[in-house]
């Protein structure tokens, strides 16, 4: 059985990793950040943090205290996307699929060991360009095919562990990984008068690195509020030139992130949640190159949870939410993205009040915008969390 | 990957669940890149420019070699007769196959197999290329008999055998003497054969194949003509032993064919020259520089000296510019030219050569046009070779190839041949190059 869930999961990861871009801000800066949240987490609008209950996402490491079993859980994101430019009539789709989280937690040396891969910034994005060029007196058209594939993403192991019965803490060291290729090819294709004319190729690949540490708290207040806030810190992200890449490696400052959340129950089957998140992304304006404009992010986040509810005979809570984040970079000025989301869960396996097999189903609808550029999206997140396998 | 669950999930809805999830997962699986609204985004636009080469700059060492293969591996022949300034004769020698000795004969109704025919007269019939022979009007042709051993895979205007270990003249220059047999009249307004009518005693002469004095000489008795001939067969007409009123016409073959010519073209001192029959090969060191200081071009876009690499070569082409052979070898059709490497330069003439470098494998065409006037540009591209030149030995440690040979392909492929200037003057080789050049990819 560990070895089926295991290799469903990697298998799922693997499927997912050359897969394309979800918006066209990840060719803004170091790319479109891509939370590693699960479908609970999206449903509620919320940024991963200050969620009632055991959950094991790296943004909010203290939660993981709160785990009593082996548990993994894993992530599936398709996005649907509808971009236009200047409000135009002019639209252009397209879609994508990416795995942004898959977690595992362990109770271990009277806490819980967390080991997470998550998915921190994409960067795919294509491009294409006509020219006419001159060659000995005659005009030939050639086009420009430009592909940039990359990502960034962090594995990261931690420890959490409960301080008294309210409060629990935790804290993960994370290693940023991940590769970008960026590939330009001029292809001149027939050209009268000629033999076959080859496409002319430049690209270039980097390796990124670095080191993160996140720590956080949580805590229940009095009056069944449950509080949490969490901090990552993080070395310079370096991009080192692999092969025979000729472009130079670079270094990005990553800002502090901060995080605070809070849920409670308003009444006997109702949890409201709200969370907020904030990162001053302006200290690597130096280091992004480009038109991208770099920004310090402020981001809200709201939602409610209907416990009670079920389907097909089965409890299955209910969640609405909306959320508002900036975009760290972005195009023609500040970018900023909300989303109204709800969602369920589907409670397959439960023992003695224990959740052991659960699906949360997410679906948002949002907007992303950045100057005279509007990406109108449809986001699912599937996430399916396994105990005591 | 399987979908099977975990064992624990009793429930048919769990796994509902658990499938209906994924599925929408994996129904975007199906991606499509963002694509970039802002061209800024995009890397700079790299530079591509033309170049061409001066002969000084990428060959040296320019050699014309004669005498490859013969005219009786080409599949064609000619006849001629002082034709051109040079007043090319040329004279084509057919050998035919044993006439066939049986025949299914119709004998009431009945088809029976005849063994026993007589044969009492016939033709050889002859097929001209209209369009690559330069006659417009009506012209006369002559057919021998040839009267002396011949060898056809050596025989020349002046030898009938010509090998390294043994040489035999001719008693008469241009495969004489023969018997003279018949003539006639071929206008290629009229079609694109002839038939010169034999009767019983000169068919039964060249029925036996083993004799190697066996063949038929077709020349043309008009002057100032040169003729293509695409084929010959000899018909016989056989009268069977079954059902004397039936007539039958039969096929010998030509099994050899091949012809003579009494121009000995010298070669050119100061041009290039490829094809013919024997063939002529032109040969050339080629040094591609791996670093550029020029045109101003280049240097303007991209700072000089530039090292040239493989990746930067979109084209590479030699560019000859033609010059009119001599009437008499000057190209009626079209001619396919050939590059392949020297393995050995040191044993030329008889040096090995390596694969074409020529992307068609039925080499690069030129047309007949080309070398009716003088410096008519001839690219033929070599962008893989100069790729690999620059790119310096291959991964077993050899250098790429640094002496190359212009053949006709296949060679021979025609009596006729092409002539290039050669180097000095406005009219020398170049080799011209499509550049293609952009800063390192750099990360945004």
């Amino acid at each position: 059985m560990r070895v089926r869930v295991v290799g469903l999961s990697l298998g799922l990861l693997i499927g997912g990793a050359p897969l394309s871009g979800q918006s066209i801000f990840g060719s803004s800066g170091i790319g479109l950040p891509m939370e590693a949240l699960d479908g609970r987490a999206r449903a509620l609008g919320s940024f991963g943090i200050g969620l009632q209950g055991p959950t094991i996402l790296p943004s909010d490491p203290a939660a993981a205290a709160r785990v009593l079993l082996p548990t993994g859980v894993i992530v599936a994101q398709p996005s649907w996307i509808d971009l236009t430019e200047d409000s135009g009539g002019d639209h252009r789709y397209f879609q994508g699929t990416r795995f942004p989280l898959l977690g595992l937690a362990y109770p271990a040396f009277s806490g819980i060991l967390t080991v997470h891969i998550a998915s921190v910034f994409d960067q795919s994005f294509e491009g294409e360009r006509t020219v006419d060029i001159a060659l000995g007196g005659t005009t030939v058209p050639a086009t420009d095919r430009f592909v940039q594939d990359g990502s960034v993403s962090t594995l990261a192991a931690g420890y959490a562990r409960m301080l008294g019965p309210r409060t629990a803490v935790g804290v993960s060291l994370g290693r940023y990984s991940g590769r970008i290729a960026r590939t330009l090819i001029r292809d001149y294709g027939d050209v009268t008068g000629l033999g076959p004319v080859e496409p002319y190729a430049s690209s270039g690949a980097w390796r990124y690195s670095g080191e993160s540490i996140t720590g956080g708290i949580s805590t229940e207040l009095p009056g069944s509020v449950h509080v949490a806030a969490s901090a990552t810190w993080s070395t310079r992200l370096d991009a080192t030139a692999t092969g025979s890449t000729e472009g130079a490696g670079r270094t990005y400052s990553v800002p502090l992130q901060l995080r605070v959340g809070a849920s409670s129950a308003l009444t006997p089957g109702l949890t409201l949640s709200a969370s907020a998140v904030r990162a001053d992304w302006s200290v690597a304006d130096d280091d992004v190159g480009g038109a991208s404009v770099v920004r310090t992010v402020l981001g809200v986040g709201v939602g409610v949870e209907l416990s009670q509810a079920r389907l097909l005979g089965r409890e299955a809570p209910l969640r609405l939410g909306f959320r508002r984040n900036g975009l760290p970079f972005s195009l023609r000025g500040d970018g900023a993205e909300q989303a109204f989301s709800g969602g369920l869960a589907l409670i397959l396996n439960e023992s003695n009040g224990v959740v052991l097999a659960t699906t949360d189903l997410a679906i948002e609808r949002g907007r992303r915008t950045g100057g005279t550029i509007t990406e109108e999206f449809w986001r699912g997140t599937v996430s399916v969390q396994l105990s005591a396998f | 990957m399987s979908c099977s669950t975990p064992s624990r999930f009793h429930s048919w809805r769990a796994r509902v669940a658990l499938a209906c999830g994924f599925s929408i997962a994996l129904v975007a699986c199906e991606d499509e890149a963002p694509t970039a609204v802002d061209l800024d985004l995009l890397p700079p636009e790299p530079v591509t420019i033309a170049i061409e080469l001066p002969w000084a700059d990428f060959g040296s060492n320019l050699g014309v070699y004669g005498g490859y293969s013969a005219p009786a591996l080409l599949a064609e022949s000619i006849v001629a007769r002082s034709y051109g300034t040079d007043s090319l004769d040329a004279r084509t020698l057919l050998r035919f196959t044993s006439f066939p000795t049986s025949a299914s004969v119709l004998d009431a109704g009945t088809p029976r197999t005849d063994t026993d025919l007589s044969y009492f007269g016939g033709y050889v019939v002859v097929f001209f290329d209209p369009v690559a022979s330069t006659n417009t009007g009506p012209v006369s042709l002559g057919l021998g008999a040839l009267e002396e051993a011949w060898h056809p895979p050596s025989a020349t205007w002046d030898f009938a055998l010509d090998t390294v270990g043994e040489q035999r003249a001719w008693s008469e220059q241009g495969a004489g003497p023969v018997t003279p047999l018949t003539t006639r009249d071929w206008d290629p307004a009229m079609g694109d054969s002839v038939q010169l009518f034999l009767d019983s005693a000169q068919v039964v002469g060249w029925n036996d194949p083993t004799d190697p004095a066996s063949g038929a000489r077709i020349e043309l008795l008009t002057e100032g003509v040169r003729l293509r001939v695409i084929g010959g067969a000899l018909r016989i007409f056989a009268r069977s032993s079954i059902n004397p009123d039936t007539v039958l016409s039969l096929t010998a073959q030509a099994q050899d064919v091949t012809f003579v010519y009494d121009v000995d073209p010298a070669p050119p001192l100061d041009g290039m020259r490829v094809g013919g029959a024997p063939s002529w090969r032109t040969v050339l060191d080629v040094a591609v520089p791996s670093s550029l200081t020029g045109p101003p071009g280049l240097c303007a876009a991209v700072g000089c000296p530039f090292a040239l690499a493989p990746r930067h070569v979109s084209y590479a082409a030699l560019v000859l510019r033609t010059r009119s052979p001599a009437e008499a070898f000057q190209p009626t059709d079209s001619l396919a030219l050939d590059v392949r490497p020297v393995l050995s330069r040191a044993a030329l003439p008889k040096s090995p050569l390596g694969n074409s470098l020529i992307a068609d494998p039925a080499g690069h065409r030129v047309d007949a046009a080309a070398f009716a006037v003088e410096g008519a540009p001839v690219e033929i591209p070599v962008t893989g070779y100069v790729k690999a030149f620059l790119g310096g030995p291959d991964p077993a440690g050899r250098p790429p190839p640094g002496t190359l040979a212009l053949l006709a392909a296949p060679e021979p492929g025609s009596f006729t041949f092409a002539e290039f200037f050669g180097p000095g003057g406005a009219n020398e080789p170049v080799l011209k190059l499509i550049v293609t050049v952009s800063p390192p990819m750099e990360l945004q």
